[in-house]
């Protein structure tokens, strides 16, 4: 059966003066519903099913956390950047603390660099996990839900051996990690990486290759790399427009200049892209943990530092999270606390976009949309 | 006067004694009252509708745990296993739930149609199951147009989804219920053909009839490949026409929260269950009933001397779990495409297969 | 473009532009009526190329009486960065819109409207996005109290 999805469910053409008199209304997804992945609400004008227009109204889980970092000194401010974006509480953390330390010209221990990349890695694949699972059931195939769960379940079984906590780790601090590895961590990432690829082919063969799925994620919302770029998308949603842009690559970080991976891209910039982009990132993920697990250097997990105090002066510094380029703006004034913080979230610029790739769409499309788009809105929120 | 054998004459052919002994025992009985035909057709009718409601009520509490189960075991856990031995007693506990539920109506709602609108889904259900042949003789009623009646009554409980998705006054439903609409109607017409070239090779509407003359083999194979699509045409369109998923979109659950019976709850969201679990089970039994030979014992396997119940329970359930399979792996279609399948691909699907049937049949078989 | 080369072009196409000397990015501060012009050139010309912009932000400097509007542009094609910075007057906060060239600008300016009151001129849409519309003060500037918060006061 040869699909045209283009035809199906494309913008439509303005109507003529001979055509139905319809009516338009407006539909709340309201902050509380199942598909927009935390409280965000968007207010949809619609023309039947077809969306007209998408008011997106964000902050409704606005902590002011910029405000907060005002009040706190440098390390109180690491486990505020665990609740931004949660999903990835491992690599916001670098962020932030990578921010600190290009500010004062710290240099962290090999070995704490390197655990870096190997809990980034680990949580990258387990944010990954999450979204395949939340946008299968977006698109109404609940099962994969279960599957995507089950695999992140053993990388968050491992964070919690390593330290303590399931989602928001504060493991990375100032000068390096709080704690060197468990006895049996080598084994069981080793173990992660077997599971992952036997688990990636199983979601293959089951959601890709579905004719269904196809049908809800092929052609739809499109974003080209121009627009992607101009609305500063970043991460798995540029990439699947085409834009080979990868901060672990073009500005490697860390100890990620010493490992060997590839970058997905996309062409079209459709939802299909953007899942297909993820799952190999996966695959590439498992790539990087094998190559550093198995080669990990020895020596303190984290830098003798006493006072942290960057002097005064503005940096700024970039990571890449499972959702994109987040990148800190610290101001400081030689102060134990900082005088301006910025976190620049990469959900909410990609977020900037739906409104305009989700017009001429369906109302599923644009729960397809926003799922392909992976936002989490506390860090869009902060 | 109800002896042993009487007993495992029932079990093994209920629609024969139900008939032969029964039938004249209850007319003698209202004949000593004074009582004439008249009463009969009434008493006949009320312990009909008893039964039904019975099963009904039974089905339902096995079917919402079955369907919970075989959910879970999709996804890798396993259900509810609390309540009693594998969850056994679930339903009930579901069942003092959703009764002691606060029964909201929306300010805002059309409070007539809204409190009649689950009760129109269930009342469409009962119609039809009340022509489902479980074993010889045992169907409430088998009218010799059988199958017209099915397809004419089953499109009824649109009208309840309708009712309900406009009466809630919530966007949400009206787009749950409208979805409905498209859909149920547009998935009357390619089951019908599809059955209807069953009735043309059997040469009889009536349901009954149609199993008994698949006494020699099941529709399915008798009828060569055009059985194999018609069977295939039957159970997708079936499942588009119960609005299960795939075909979920009235309730839409990561769309719409939950389409056509977001504002309901308690009692009445109950009936809008009873309705869609039950009628799982009739497009279930339909296909049994026109493709899997019914109450038809398999011909290789008559020596098990299973009673005709058995086997259409048993192939029955074996279909629902079909049914049940394809909604915890399919992801959901969108509403346009869900028409395009229909209108674009089953329908002339299911004409051409009407033609080669019908040619067929012409040509003598 | 190096960040030595980078400096010397600007300085080339806008000979009133004085670069700020710091360690890190090359950052240029602007005046209100050079910002236009230089945010156009920074976009069209091929040279430079600023296709992303990568973040907008603002500080509040009361002592100062200035609210500076930081930008921080990046080249995808040609992997060089600038800062671009801007005062706004704290007493009456304006500042050009660029939400034209770069449609990511226009939510960082609204968030920036929102946090801190800079009034973005000709902006499409400006109003608040974070905090509810109805609500009073900009908390991020240095000078906002607010009785509900408790112990904090710097």
């Amino acid at each position: 059966m040869t699909q045209q999805p283009a035809s199906i469910g494309a913008p439509r053409a303005p109507q003529s003066k001979d055509a139905l008199k319809t009516e338009e209304y407006w539909i709340n997804m309201g902050p509380q519903h199942p598909s927009t992945h935390g409280v965000l609400r968007l207010v949809l004008r619609l023309d039947g099913e077809t969306v007209l227009q998408a008011v997106p109204h964000l902050g409704y889980i606005h902590r002011s956390v910029e405000r907060m970092c005002e009040w706190d000194t440098y390390p109180q401010i690491t486990h505020l950047t665990d609740r931004l974006d949660y999903l990835s509480a491992m690599i916001t953390n670098w962020a932030w603390v990578r921010a600190v330390e290009q500010a004062m010209n710290l240099e962290v221990p090999e070995r704490g660099e390197v655990l870096r990349v190997i809990v980034a890695e680990l949580n990258r694949l387990a944010s990954h996990a999450m979204w395949f699972g939340a946008y299968c059931m977006d698109l109404g195939a609940a099962s994969a839900f279960f599957y995507g769960f089950r695999e992140r379940e053993m990388v968050v079984d491992l964070f919690e051996a390593l330290c303590g906590q399931r989602l928001t780790y504060h493991y990375l601090r100032i000068g390096g990690v709080s704690a060197d590895l468990t006895p049996d961590f080598e084994k069981r990432v080793l173990e992660i990486c077997e599971t992952f690829k036997r688990a990636l082919d199983e979601y293959e063969g089951l959601v890709t290759k579905n004719v269904v799925f196809r049908q809800r994620t092929e052609g739809i919302g499109i974003l080209t790399a121009e627009k992607a770029l101009g609305y500063g998308c970043s991460g798995p949603v540029l990439r699947g427009s085409g834009v080979k842009h990868d901060l672990r690559k073009d500005d490697p970080y860390g100890a990620y200049g010493r490992y060997q991976f590839d970058v997905p891209v996309g062409s079209v910039g459709d939802c299909m892209d953007r899942y297909k982009v993820r799952m190999e990132e996966m695959r590439q993920s498992v790539r990087i943990l094998e190559q550093a697990i198995r080669a990990l250097p020895g020596g303190p997990v984290i830098a003798d530092v006493k006072a942290i105090r960057p002097p005064k002066g503005e940096t700024y510094t970039r990571v890449e999270t499972a959702r994109g380029d987040m990148g800190v703006y610290l101001v400081s004034q030689g102060a134990a606390k900082p005088y301006r913080v910025k976190f620049r979230s990469p959900c909410f610029s990609n977020l900037s976009c739906f409104p305009e790739i989700a017009v001429g769409w369906k109302v599923a499309d644009a729960v397809s949309i926003l799922g392909s788009l992976d936002v989490v809105i506390p860090d869009i929120d902060r | 006067m109800i002896s042993t054998s009487l007993i495992q004459e029932f079990v093994l052919h209920p629609g024969a004694v139900l008939t032969d002994t029964a039938g004249p025992a209850l007319r003698t009985a209202l004949a000593g009252f004074g009582l004439g035909e008249g009463s009969y057709v009434a008493v006949v009718g009320a312990l009909c509708f008893a039964a039904m409601a019975g099963f009904v009520s039974g089905m339902a509490m096995v079917l919402t745990l079955a369907e919970r189960k075989v959910a879970a075991y999709f996804q890798n856990r396993k259900g509810p296993n609390r309540v009693g031995p594998w969850g056994l007693f679930q339903p009930v506990a579901d069942m003092l739930k959703l009764l002691y539920k606060e029964d909201t109506i929306p300010r805002a709602a059309d409070k007539g149609m809204f409190m009649i609108a689950p009760y129109i889904c269930a009342v469409a259900m009962f119609m039809v199951l009340a022509v489902l042949p479980f074993d010889k003789g045992l169907s409430v009623a088998d009218p010799p147009m059988g199958l017209l009646y099915v397809t004419a009554v089953s499109g009824l409980g649109v009208l309840g989804i309708l009712m309900g998705g406009w009466a809630s006054a919530n966007k949400y439903s009206l787009l749950g219920g409208i979805r409905s609409a498209a859909q149920v109607v547009s998935y009357e017409l390619s089951p019908a053909l599809a059955a209807l070239s069953v009735a043309l090779y059997s040469g009889t509407l009536s349901l009954q009839t149609i199993v008994e003359r698949q006494a020699d083999g099941w529709n399915l194979w008798k009828l060569g490949p055009t059985g194999w699509l018609a069977a295939l045409i039957y159970l997708i369109a079936g499942t588009a026409e119960i609005n299960r998923a795939p075909f979920d979109l009235p309730e839409a659950e990561s769309e719409l929260t939950a389409g056509y019976h977001t504002e309901y709850s308690g009692m009445r969201f109950s009936m809008f269950q009873l309705a869609e679990f039950m009628n799982m089970f009739i497009i279930a039994g339909m296909t049994v009933t026109l493709f899997l030979g019914g109450w038809q014992a398999f011909p290789l396997l008559k020596f098990l001397a299973l009673p005709g119940w058995a086997w259409f329970m048993g192939k029955t359930v074996a279909a629902m779990f079909a049914i049940m399979w394809f909604r915890w792996t399919f992801p959901r279609v969108r509403v346009d495409q869900l028409m395009h399948l229909e209108w674009k691909i089953l329908l002339p699907l299911s004409f051409l297969n009407l033609a080669v049937v019908a040619l067929w049949v012409a040509a003598g078989r | 473009m190096e960040k030595a080369a980078l400096v010397e072009a600007i300085k080339a196409s806008f000979p009133e532009l004085t670069p700020v000397e710091s360690g890190g990015l090359p950052e240029f501060k602007v005046s209100a009526e050079a910002f236009r012009p230089l945010m156009e050139r920074l976009r069209s010309d091929p040279s430079f190329a600023f296709d992303y912009p990568m973040d907008m932000t603002a500080v509040d400097w009361p002592d100062a009486g200035v609210i500076t509007c930081v930008y921080h542009l990046y080249s995808l094609t040609h992997g060089h960065k600038l800062v671009v910075k801007l005062d706004a007057l704290r007493s009456a906060p304006h500042a050009p819109t660029v939400a034209d060239l770069w449609p990511a600008c226009d939510w960082f300016e609204r968030e920036v409207y929102d946090l801190f009151g800079v009034v973005f001129d000709r902006h499409p849409d400006l109003r608040r996005i974070l905090l509810t519309d109805d609500w009073v003060g900009f908390p991020l500037r240095k000078d906002y109290r607010d009785s509900r918060i408790a112990g904090k006061t710097n």
